[in-house]
């Protein structure tokens, strides 16, 4: 009896002790914590408004029609290395890294410039980011407007130690048409 | 302070016809209070004994003031001023039988506490009287103490109490269990003498001893003692009374302690060698750890800052030990070591020498803390990380070299 104690003990010590191991399958990478995309507006030049819905668009499976420079934004996470990045292609993650690079058309980074916060969300204009050469981000040149197509996006932050990612979000897309 | 004490002792005088008795039958018949009788009791059984004896008796009952009876008192017999018998009372109770009622009759009672006593009277042919005697007692004093070594009762130390010329040696009590069984240490380190002297000016000269502490002398005069239990703390002597054969020991060093913010923690068991030379040698084993905390650091973005990781190692080794006392290992205070570790490197697979110097204080007879600087040089594997701008990033370890120098403090039990 006293041995059945003791294990039982044991368990219990173990049980509260042990880590939580997070899962979060509906995001990019499932190992991180929810980053949230709300749903918001923006206008072009020509003060032409577009909607982005966001983590609701993903979840309704609805695809919004915006322009080709288009003004991503995500609920404000304030860490010091995050990135977003839009692919011409479903976004393909395996082993806690993205394997398509090669579909990223264009990419924005903590830094390359600071992003703007405004009611509790986090914007980077299209113009701000950068395309990539051979995998590679391309800083030297400037960004094209996207060609009409159907693209896929999502934005992934590191803690300041750089190793794990910590937060990402769905996988997002819109439609962009000329 | 006049210390005159009152005693009384009250002696009966029966004369009454028996033929024989004896004081034990007395009490028993009696059934009374062993400690006292009153004089009402007394004379119920000198009215039993009046019954049963057909010669004339001389007896008593000798009490103090205190109504106590005053045990292992002589009480001798003069007839006409010549010795005629005499006994030894344990109860305060006597009889003599007596048969020339017309003789000068003389007692005398002594006792090693009282003063002596002497009374005479003349015996009448009266069935009984009873006489009221007034003594001067003689100092007695209960001399107590209870012997420290820091704040724990000594138990077993020897108590010599030189008082005149009687010397008297007696031992400081240990625990011991109680008549319900229960482990008692409530006198634990304690003594206590009853001195008898006359003159209170009287000097007296307590010498404790015990091996391994330092003696201790206190002296007084009688009148002096106010009759509280002397508190008298010893102090361990300079060195132990045996070389330490046996040496287990727990060592820990915190970050401040060290040059690299290190954790350290060992444990150690050593065996002394043996006397003369070779008790300066130890041989033992050791097993250590260092917890220790590696920052790396790895480029991100762009235009980032670096960003480093924090990782948290455990370096164990273990192997055996030597140890040679510089300053010799009987000494209580500061005996100073010097030594080397062959270890194992759990971390690398390979052996190292772990080179260290120390002191050790003596807290009592076989409990000790020590300060102990160690040296270890080590090669251990480190991981670092590459970014990766697409997921998370990855490992790879790089083997490092580490050199830990800590200051140790440790707890020794010595057997």
């Amino acid at each position: 009896m006293k041995f059945l104690r003791l294990i039982y003990c044991y368990l219990f010590f173990l049980i509260a002790c042990s880590e939580e191991i997070i899962t979060n399958p509906e995001l990019l990478f499932d190992n991180s914590l929810p980053l949230i995309v709300s749903s918001y507006e923006y206008s072009d030049i020509y003060n032409k408004t577009y909607f982005m819905g966001g983590d609701t668009s993903c979840l309704l499976n609805i695809t919004d029609t915006i322009n080709s420079i288009p003004v991503l934004a995500w609920d404000s996470i304030y860490l010091p290395i995050v990135t977003v990045a839009i692919f011409n292609s479903s976004i393909q993650v395996s082993g806690s890294t993205i394997r398509n690079i090669n579909n990223i058309v264009w990419q924005w980074h903590t830094g390359i410039t600071s992003s703007t916060y405004l009611n509790g969300m986090q914007y980077v204009d299209y113009k701000e980011g950068k395309k990539l050469n051979n995998n590679e981000i391309d800083y030297t040149s400037s960004v094209d407007s996207l060609p009409e197509g159907l693209y896929y996006w999502a934005v992934w932050g590191w803690s300041a130690s750089g190793v794990d990612i910590i937060y990402s979000s769905r996988e997002l897309n819109f439609y962009v048409k000329n | 302070m006049n210390r005159t004490f009152n005693i009384f002792f009250y002696l009966f005088f029966i004369i009454i016809p028996v033929f024989s008795q004896s004081d034990e039958i007395w009490f028993n018949d009696f059934g009374g209070d062993e400690n006292y009788l009153l004089p009402q009791q007394v004379e119920q059984y000198i009215l039993k004994m009046k019954r049963e004896n057909e010669e004339t008796i001389v007896g008593g009952y000798v009490s103090s003031i205190y109504h106590e009876s005053v045990d292992s008192a002589r009480i001798i017999l003069l007839i006409n001023e010549s010795y005629v018998d005499s006994v030894y009372s344990n109860n305060g109770l006597f009889s003599f039988s007596v048969k020339d009622l017309s003789s000068r009759i003389a007692l005398k009672i002594s006792h090693p506490d009282f003063y002596d006593l002497d009374t005479a009277m003349i015996l009448t042919a009266s069935d009984y009287n009873i006489l009221q005697l007034v003594m001067n007692p003689k100092y007695k004093v209960s001399i107590r103490g209870r012997v420290f070594a820091g704040n724990i009762p000594l138990e077993g130390v020897s108590v010599r109490i030189r008082h005149l010329e009687n010397v008297i040696n007696i031992n400081t009590r240990g625990c011991y269990y109680d008549k319900e069984d229960y482990w008692n240490c409530l006198y634990q380190g304690m003594f206590r003498y009853n001195l008898i002297t006359v003159n209170p000016d009287d000097s007296i000269y307590l010498t404790l001893t015990k091996e391994g502490m330092k003696p201790f002398y206190r002296g007084m005069v009688v009148k002096e003692y106010t009759g509280e239990v002397m508190h008298m703390k010893m102090k361990y002597a300079e060195m132990l009374p045996i070389i330490p054969k046996y040496n287990l020991g727990l060592k820990i060093s915190f970050p401040v302690m060290s040059v690299s913010n290190d954790w350290f923690v060992g444990i150690s068991a050593y065996r002394n060698l043996g006397k003369g030379f070779w008790r300066r040698i130890n041989l033992g084993v050791e097993a250590d750890a260092y917890i220790t905390t590696i920052t790396v650091s790895h480029p991100t973005f762009i235009n980032l800052p670096q960003s480093s990781s924090d990782s948290t190692y455990i370096h164990p080794f273990t192997g055996p030990s030597l140890l040679l006392w510089i300053v010799p290992p009987e000494k209580r205070y500061f005996s100073t070591y010097t030594g080397s570790t062959v270890a194992y490197n759990f971390s690398k697979s390979g052996v190292i020498f772990q080179p260290f110097a120390g002191t050790r204080v003596f807290l009592d007879l076989n409990k000790a803390i020590n300060l102990e600087l160690r040296y270890t040089g080590y090669q251990a594997d480190v991981i670092h990380y590459v970014f990766n701008g697409y997921g998370d990033s990855s490992r790879h370890k790089e083997q490092e070299f580490f050199r830990k120098l800590s200051l140790n403090l440790g707890i020794q039990i010595v057997l």
